[in-house]
C-alpha cells in the first residue's frame, strides 16, 4: 500500500481543478468561482503548513531512489507558488469577469500550481518532467486565454513552440543522463557520475538540461520568448509565469545541479556562472531602452532570473550549499511578491483603461496615489533599494558570493556583477517613479481600482516591505530548507 | 564610574534641542524666543552632568573610562579594521568638559539679550548653536581618531554657519567661506595623519589601543613623524596658527556670541586639544614637538603685533585669541620636547592645558563684555566709543577683570597658567638656544598683551566720549546678559587657583608620565621664590603702565608712533595683517582657481565625457540588442539551438576534466 | 542482437531531423511535428538503454513521455488553430506583432 501523504496539497488542487467546471454549470459570477479557488488554494497552503509544523509526510518511492519527497524545500517552494496562485487569482477575480470560458481559467490556473509543487517535491527526472509539462501545457493555454486576442494568440503560438522545443531538447538530455547513469533518480545518477567520471555525452545532457529548463527560468540566452509572450499574455497570466513558473524553473535547476549533478560540478560551475552574468547584464541591459511597461518587467525579470542563478554556483562551494542556496531561494521568495505586485498593477492599469505604455503612467501618482505607491515600492524593492525586500536578498547573495570568494576567487565576480546591474538597474527603474510623481498627466481623473484587485496589490505590498524588516527568519527557514539538498 | 556610563547623553541632549528647534517651525517658537527655552535647558542639563562626569573622572585614579561600540568591522587579514564609536573619558576629557559645558551654557543664556531682537531668525540661529554645542561635546568625548575626525568636521560646518548667519551681508558670507576653506586645508593634512595612523596600526584608530599599543606601529619613526606632524597641521587650520591664522580675525563678522564660543573659548581650542590628546604619540616624536613649540610660539608674538593698533574691539579680540592659543602650543611642544630629552616630568602639558582653561573663560568675559558694549554703542570701532563705564559699571568692571586675568596680574587666572608656561619654556634653556629665544618671545608676548588689552580697556571705557551720540545712546546690558558676564568674570577671576588645589597632579599625560603632589603652599613658595615670576609680572606691569599713559593720561601721543615714515609703514603692515590676506587672496585666485579650472575641465569634459559615453553605449546596446528581438519565433529557437551548442563547447573546454 | 550504437545512431539522426526541422520550416504546423521528432529520438533512447540496462524504468519514462506528447500536440494544434482564426496564417514568418 502506498501513502500518498506527500501530494495532497497538489490532489486537493487537483480536485478543485476538475470540480470547477462542473460547478460552472451553476455559478455563472467569476467572484464566486475566484472564491472557490481561493477555498483551495487556501487548504493547500493549510496542508502544507500542517505538514511543516507536524512533520513531513513519507516519501514515494524506493527510499534509495525516492520519487517524491516533501521536504522543508517543497513546502518553502509550495508556499510561495500557492501565494503567487493567491495573488493571481485574486487579481483575475474581475480582470477576466467579462471572457468566456472562465471556470477553465481557474482550472488551470489551479492546475499549473499544482504542477509547480509536484515539481518542487520531485526527486525524479521522471517526476520533475510530468510536473513541468503539467505547468507547461496549463499555462500554454492561460495564455492562449482570450481568444479574440491577435497579440495573445501570438504569444501562445510562440510560447508553445519555444516550450515544446525546449521540453523536447530537455527530454533528450533527460534521455542522454539515463543511458550514462541508468537511473533516473537524482540520487542514483549522483552516485553514479561519482563513480564513473564525466564524458561527452554527459557534457552533452548537462547542456540540453540547461536549455531545457532554462527556458523556464528565462536565462539567457534562452530567454527571447519571455518579452513578447509576458507582453501578449493576459497581465495575471504574465504575473503568475513571472512569479510562479519562472521560480519552478528554479528549484528544478537547483535539485537537477546540485543533487543530480554535484559530483562533477567542477565541470559546469564556471559555465553556469557565466551562464548567470550574461543573463542579468542582457536582461537590464535590454530593459534600458524599453517603452512597453511588461516588456520591461518582462526583462527585469529576466535580469532577476540572472541572480537566482547566482546561488547554484556559489552553492558548490564546499560549507556554501546551504547558505547560498537559501540566498536564492529568499531571493525567489521575495522576487515573486514584488514582481507579481509590478504586474498586477499593470493589470488593474489596464482595467481601467490606462495603456501599457510606460508614458501612459505619467502623473499617476495624483490620479492614484496608493497605485502610485505601491508601484514605487515595488521598483524600489527590484532596484534593492533598502530597507525593502528586494534590498536584503541582494545584500544576502553578495555576501555569500564575498564568502564563497574566500574559497573559489572568480566567484566574487559574480557579487560584482550584480552590484554592477542593480546599478544600471537603477535607471529604468526610477524612470517609471519619475513618470509617475514627477511629470504631468493629460488627465487628473482619480482612477477607483476593483476591490480584489487592490487587495492583491496590498498582499505584496506588504509582503514587499515586511521581508525587508523581518528578513532574518525567513532567511533562516530558507537555509533550513536548502539543507534538505545536500 | 557611575555617572560615566552615562556620559555618551551628554552631547545627545543638546542634539535633541537641535531637532527641536530646527524641526518645530518658527510658528511654535514665535512666543518663545526661537526656542532658546529649549536650548538653555538642554544645556543646562547637560553641564550638570557633565560637571558630575568630570568629577568623577578628576577624583579617580587617572585611569581613562572607555565604553564603545563596534560601527564597522572588516575581517580578513590584511585588510581587517574596525571602526568603533565610543566615550573615551580621562582628565583632559574631563577638563574640557567642564570648559565647553559652563562656557556654552552662560553664551546661550547671554544669547537671550544679545540675539534678542533678531526675529524670525533666532530659530535657526539656536538651532545651529545647539548642533555646535552638541558637536563640540561629542569631540571632546570621543573615543578613536576617525570619530574625532568626523566631529572636527562638524563643529568646522557649525562654524561656517554661524559666521555667516547674517548671510545678507556679503562680509559675513564671504568670511564664512574663507574659514571653512583655510581650515579645510589643515582638515586635510589631519586626514592624512589618520591614514597614517590608520595604516601603521592596522586598521584600528581607539586612542585605547593607540597608545597602549605604540610599539606595534609599523613604518617607523620617520613615518610616525610625518603623522604627528600632519594632525599638528590639523591644529594649526582649526587653532588659527600661523600661516593658516587668516580666517580667524574675518570670522568676527558672525555674531559676537560666536565669536566668544566658538572662536576663543571652545572650537578653536580643538587644535590644542588634539596635540594634547595625542600626547602619548607626540612624545615619541620630538621633532614635531619641537615644530609646535616654534610655531605656537612664533604665532603668540605674530598676533601679538597685529592687536596693537588694531581699531576694531572684536579683532583685537581675535588677535589676542590666535596669540593665547601660540602660548598654548608653545606650552605643549616645550614641555613635551623638553621631557622627551630629560624624562623629567615638566608642567608643560599641564601648563598648556590650564591655559586652555583659563583662557576659555576669560576670552568668553572678554568677547561677552565686548559684545555688551558692541550691543550699547551699535558700532564695534573704538575710535567712536570712550567713557563708556560711567554707563556700563557693570560691564566695565567685569571686561577689567578680564583684562587683568589676560595681562597676567596676580591673583588672576591668566598669572597662573601664563607664569607656569613660561616657567616650562625656560626649563629648556639649558636644552637648546632656541629655547631661550621662544622664552623671549614668551616673555615680549607679556608684554605686548597687557599692553593692547588696556589700550582696549581705555579707550572703551575710560576717558571723554568721543562720539556723543553713541555715549548718549548707551545703557548697560539687560540681566540675561549681565547675569552670565558676573558668572565667568568669577571664573576668570578664580579658575587659577585650580592649580593649588591639585590640578597639577590630575592634568597629566595618561601614561607618558605622572606628577608627585604638592601642597598649596609649597607652590605658591615655589612660584614666587622665582625670579622668573616676576620678570613676567614686570612686563605686564610695564604694558598696563604704558597703555595708562598713551590712552588715559595722554602723556605720550599714540600718533608719535604712527606718524613717521618708518612708524607709519609699520603701522600700515600691521593694519595690513603683514599681508596675509592679500596673500591668501593671490593664492586662491591665482592659484587655486587656475588649478580648479583645470579640474573642472578635465572634470566635465574627460570624466563626463566617459561617463556620458558609457551610459549612451549602454542604452545604445540596449536598443541594439533589442532590435535582436526580431518576433519571429524561429530565430528565437535558432538562438536556442546554438546557446545549447555553445554551452555544450564551453563545458567541454572550461570543464577540463576530459 | 543489433549492437547499441545502431539504435543511438538512429535517435541521434532523428534529433538532427527534428531540429533542423524546427529552424527551417515556416508551417507552425511542421514545426510541431518537428519537435515530434525529438520527442521520439528522446523515447528511441529510453528503450534502448532501458533494454540495455535491463528493467523497465526506460520503457516507462517512454511510455510517460509519449502520453506528455499526445497531450502537447492537442494543446499546440488548438493554440495554432486559434492563432489560424485571428491571424488568417499558420506560418510563422508572418507573426511578428510582438517584437522588440
Amino acid at each position: 500500500m502506498i501513502e500518498y501523504g506527500a501530494i495532497y496539497p497538489e490532489l486537493i488542487l487537483i480536485l478543485f481543478a476538475v470540480a470547477i467546471p462542473a460547478l460552472h454549470m451553476a455559478i455563472k459570477s467569476s467572484r464566486t468561482l475566484a472564491s472557490i479557488s481561493l477555498v483551495s488554494i487556501i487548504a493547500s497552503a493549510g496542508m502544507v503548513i500542517y505538514y511543516m509544523l507536524d512533520g513531513y509526510p513519507v516519501i514515494i518511492g524506493d527510499p534509495a531512489s525516492p520519487l517524491i519527497v516533501f521536504d522543508a524545500l517543497a513546502a518553502v517552494f509550495s508556499l510561495v507558488f500557492l501565494g503567487v496562485a493567491l495573488v493571481v487569482v485574486l487579481a483575475s477575480a474581475r480582470y477576466v469577469e467579462s471572457d468566456r470560458h472562465l471556470a477553465e481559467y481557474y482550472t488551470l490556473t489551479l492546475m499549473a500550481t499544482a504542477g509547480m509543487m509536484l515539481v518542487a517535491s520531485a526527486q525524479d527526472l521522471l517526476i520533475i518532467y510530468v510536473g513541468i509539462e503539467i505547468a507547461s501545457m496549463a499555462t500554454y493555454a492561460l495564455v492562449a486565454f482570450r481568444k479574440k486576442d491577435k497579440r495573445g494568440a501570438e504569444a501562445a503560438v510562440k510560447y508553445v513552440i519555444i516550450g515544446g522545443l525546449s521540453s523536447a531538447l530537455a527530454l533528450y538530455g533527460i534521455s542522454l543522463l539515463y543511458g550514462v547513469a541508468g537511473t533516473s533518480s537524482l540520487i542514483g545518477i549522483n552516485e553514479a557520475l561519482a563513480a564513473q567520471g564525466v564524458d561527452l555525452a554527459t557534457l552533452m545532457a548537462l547542456g540540453l538540461l540547461l536549455a531545457g529548463f532554462g527556458f523556464k527560468i528565462a536565462i539567457a540566452p534562452f530567454h527571447m520568448w519571455a518579452p513578447d509572450v509576458y507582453e501578449g499574455a493576459p497581465t495575471p497570466i504574465s504575473a503568475f509565469l513571472a512569479a510562479g513558473s519562472k521560480k519552478m524553473g528554479v528549484v528544478v535547476l537547483f535539485k537537477v545541479f546540485l543533487v543530480g549533478l554535484i559530483a562533477i560540478k567542477a565541470d559546469w560551475d564556471i559555465v553556469v556562472g557565466i551562464v548567470a552574468i550574461l543573463t542579468m547584464t542582457i536582461g537590464n541591459v535590454v530593459a534600458l531602452s524599453q517603452t512597453n511597461m511588461k516588456r520591461m518587467l518582462a526583462y527585469s525579470s529576466i535580469a532577476q532570473a540572472g541572480y537566482m542563478l547566482m546561488a547554484i554556483p556559489l552553492a558548490t562551494v564546499a560549507g556554501m550549499g546551504d547558505f547560498a542556496t537559501g540566498a536564492g531561494i529568499f531571493h525567489v521568495i521575495t522576487h515573486a511578491f514584488m514582481k507579481s505586485g509590478a504586474f498586477i498593477v499593470v493589470a488593474a492599469l489596464a482595467y481601467v483603461a490606462i495603456g501599457e505604455s510606460i508614458a501612459d503612467y505619467k502623473g499617476l501618482a495624483k490620479r492614484a496615489p496608493l497605485i502610485a505607491f505601491s508601484m514605487a515600492v515595488f521598483m524600489f524593492a527590484l532596484a534593492g533599494i533598502p530597507p525593502l525586500s528586494g534590498f536584503m536578498s541582494k545584500v544576502v547573495l553578495i555576501s555569500a558570493s564575498i564568502e564563497a570568494a574566500e574559497v573559489t576567487q572568480w566567484m566574487l565576480w559574480l557579487g560584482v556583477a550584480l552590484v554592477l546591474n542593480s546599478a544600471l538597474s537603477l535607471y529604468y527603474y526610477i524612470r517609471v517613479i519619475k513618470y509617475m510623481y514627477v511629470d504631468e498627466g493629460d488627465s487628473k481623473d482619480r482612477i477607483k481600482v476593483p476591490a480584489t484587485l487592490a487587495a492583491a496589490i496590498v498582499i505584496c505590498l506588504v509582503a514587499t516591505v515586511a521581508l525587508g524588516f523581518l528578513w532574518d527568519p525567513v532567511l533562516e527557514f530558507c537555509v533550513e530548507a536548502a539543507g534538505t539538498l545536500f | 564610574m557611575t555617572f560615566a556610563e552615562y556620559a555618551w547623553l551628554i552631547p545627545i541632549l543638546p542634539l535633541i534641542a537641535f531637532v527641536i528647534i530646527g524641526l518645530l517651525g518658527n510658528r511654535l517658537f514665535k512666543k518663545w524666543d526661537g526656542g532658546a527655552p529649549i536650548a538653555i535647558g538642554m544645556a543646562a542639563i547637560s553641564l550638570i552632568l557633565s560637571l558630575i562626569v568630570a568629577y568623577e573622572a578628576l577624583t579617580g585614579d587617572g585611569t581613562p573610562f572607555v565604553q564603545s561600540l563596534e560601527w564597522v568591522v572588516v575581517q580578513g587579514g590584511d585588510f581587517a579594521f574596525t571602526f568603533n564609536m565610543g566615550i573615551y573619558i580621562d582628565n583632559l576629557t574631563a577638563l574640557m568638559l567642564i570648559v565647553v559645558s559652563i562656557v556654552s551654557t552662560l553664551v546661550v543664556i547671554y544669547s537671550l539679550g544679545y540675539m534678542g531682537e533678531e526675529g524670525g531668525r533666532k530659530r535657526r540661529y539656536y538651532a545651529v548653536i545647539s548642533l555646535f554645542i552638541s558637536v563640540m561635546l561629542g569631540l571632546v568625548l570621543a573615543s578613536n581618531f576617525l570619530q574625532m575626525f568626523i566631529f572636527w568636521e562638524l563643529v568646522g560646518l557649525c562654524s561656517y554657519l554661524l559666521i555667516g548667519f547674517w548671510n545678507t551681508r556679503p562680509s559675513a558670507a564671504s568670511a564664512a567661506k574663507k574659514a571653512f576653506l583655510v581650515t579645510r586645508i589643515g582638515d586635510i593634512m589631519f586626514m592624512a595623519g589618520l591614514f597614517i595612523l590608520f595604516v601603521g596600526f592596522k586598521g584600528n584608530l581607539d586612542f585605547d589601543y593607540i597608545f597602549n599599543n605604540l610599539d606595534s606601529f609599523v613604518g617607523g619613526d620617520s613615518l610616525l613623524t610625518l603623522s604627528t606632524l600632519m594632525l599638528f597641521g590639523g591644529a594649526v587650520g582649526k587653532s588659527a596658527q600661523f600661516p593658516l591664522h587668516d580666517w580667524l580675525p574675518d570670522a568676527m563678522e558672525g555674531p559676537t556670541t560666536v565669536s566668544a564660543l566658538i572662536h576663543a573659548a571652545t572650537m578653536v581650542k580643538a587644535g590644542v586639544y588634539l596635540v594634547a590628546r595625542s600626547y602619548p604619540i607626540m612624545v615619541k616624536t620630538p621633532d614635531t614637538l619641537m615644530v609646535v613649540a616654534i610655531i605656537g610660539g612664533f604665532t603668540a608674538l605674530f598676533a601679538a603685533t597685529m592687536a596693537l593698533n588694531n581699531t576694531n574691539i572684536k579683532r583685537v579680540l581675535a588677535y589676542s585669541t590666535i596669540s593665547q592659543l601660540g602660548y598654548m602650543f608653545l606650552a605643549l611642544g616645550a614641555g613635551g620636547y623638553i621631557f622627551t630629552k630629560t624624562l623629567d616630568p615638566n608642567v608643560g602639558y599641564m601648563s598648556g592645558a590650564f591655559h586652555l582653561m583659563n583662557h576659555a573663560f576669560f576670552k568668553a568675559l572678554l568677547f561677552l563684555s565686548a559684545g555688551a558694549v558692541i550691543h550699547a554703542a551699535h558700532t564695534e570701532d573704538m575710535r567712536l566709543m570712550g567713557g563708556l563705564s560711567k554707563k556700563m559699571k557693570i560691564t566695565s568692571l567685569v571686561m577689567l577683570i578680564g583684562c587683568l586675568s589676560i595681562a597676567g596680574i596676580p591673583p588672576f587666572s591668566g598669572f597662573w597658567s601664563k607664569d607656569l608656561i613660561l616657567a616650562a619654556v625656560y626649563e629648556g634653556v639649558s636644552i637648546s638656544p632656541i629655547f631661550t629665544v621662544l622664552y623671549a618671545m614668551g616673555l615680549v608676548t607679556a608684554f605686548l598683551t597687557a599692553f593692547y588689552m588696556f589700550r582696549l580697556w581705555f579707550m572703551t571705557f575710560s576717558g571723554t566720549p568721543r562720539d556723543k551720540k553713541i555715549h548718549d545712546h548707551a545703557h548697560e546690558a539687560p540681566a540675561s546678559m549681565w547675569v552670565p558676564l558676573a558668572i565667568l568674570a568669577l571664573f576668570a577671576f578664580g579658575s587659577g587657583f585650580a592649580y593649588l588645589f591639585g590640578l597639577n597632579t590630575a592634568i597629566v599625560p595618561y601614561g607618558v608620565f605622572s606628577m608627585e603632589y604638592a601642597s598649596a603652599g609649597t607652590l605658591l613658595v615655589n612660584m614666587f621664590t622665582d625670579s622668573l615670576t616676576y620678570a613676567s609680572i614686570i612686563v605686564a606691569i610695564i604694558g598696563i603702565a604704558l597703555a595708562y599713559l598713551m590712552y588715559e593720561k595722554k602723556t605720550i601721543d599714540p600718533a608719535r608712533f604712527t606718524s613717521g615714515a618708518v612708524g607709519g609703514t609699520l603701522s600700515n603692515i600691521l593694519l595690513a595683517r603683514y599681508g596675509f590676506t592679500k596673500a591668501y587672496d593671490w593664492f586662491g585666485l591665482r592659484i587655486v582657481y587656475g588649478v580648479a579650472k583645470v579640474v573642472d575641465f578635465i572634470d566635465r569634459k574627460i570624466i563626463d565625457g566617459l561617463i556620458n559615453g558609457i551610459s549612451a553605449g549602454l542604452i545604445r546596446s540596449g536598443s541594439f540588442l533589442r532590435r535582436a528581438q526580431t518576433g519571429f519565433v524561429q530565430s528565437y529557437a535558432a538562438v536556442v539551438v546554438a546557446g545549447v551548442s555553445l554551452i555544450v563547447i564551453l563545458l567541454f573546454l572550461m570543464g577540463g576534466v576530459i | 542482437m543489433i549492437p547499441i550504437e545502431y539504435f543511438l545512431a538512429l535517435s541521434g539522426i532523428l534529433f538532427i531531423i527534428g531540429v533542423l526541422g524546427v529552424l527551417s520550416k515556416r508551417n507552425a504546423i511542421v514545426v510541431l511535428m518537428s519537435i515530434e521528432l525529438i520527442l521520439n529520438a528522446a523515447n528511441i533512447n529510453f528503450v534502448t538503454f532501458s533494454a540495455y540496462y535491463g528493467g523497465l524504468n526506460g520503457v516507462v519514462f517512454a511510455l510517460i513521455a509519449i502520453a506528455i506528447a499526445a497531450a502537447e500536440v492537442a494543446i499546440g494544434l488548438a493554440i495554432i488553430m486559434n492563432l489560424y482564426k485571428t491571424r488568417d496564417t499558420v506560418s510563422l514568418d508572418e507573426v511578428n506583432l510582438l517584437r522588440w
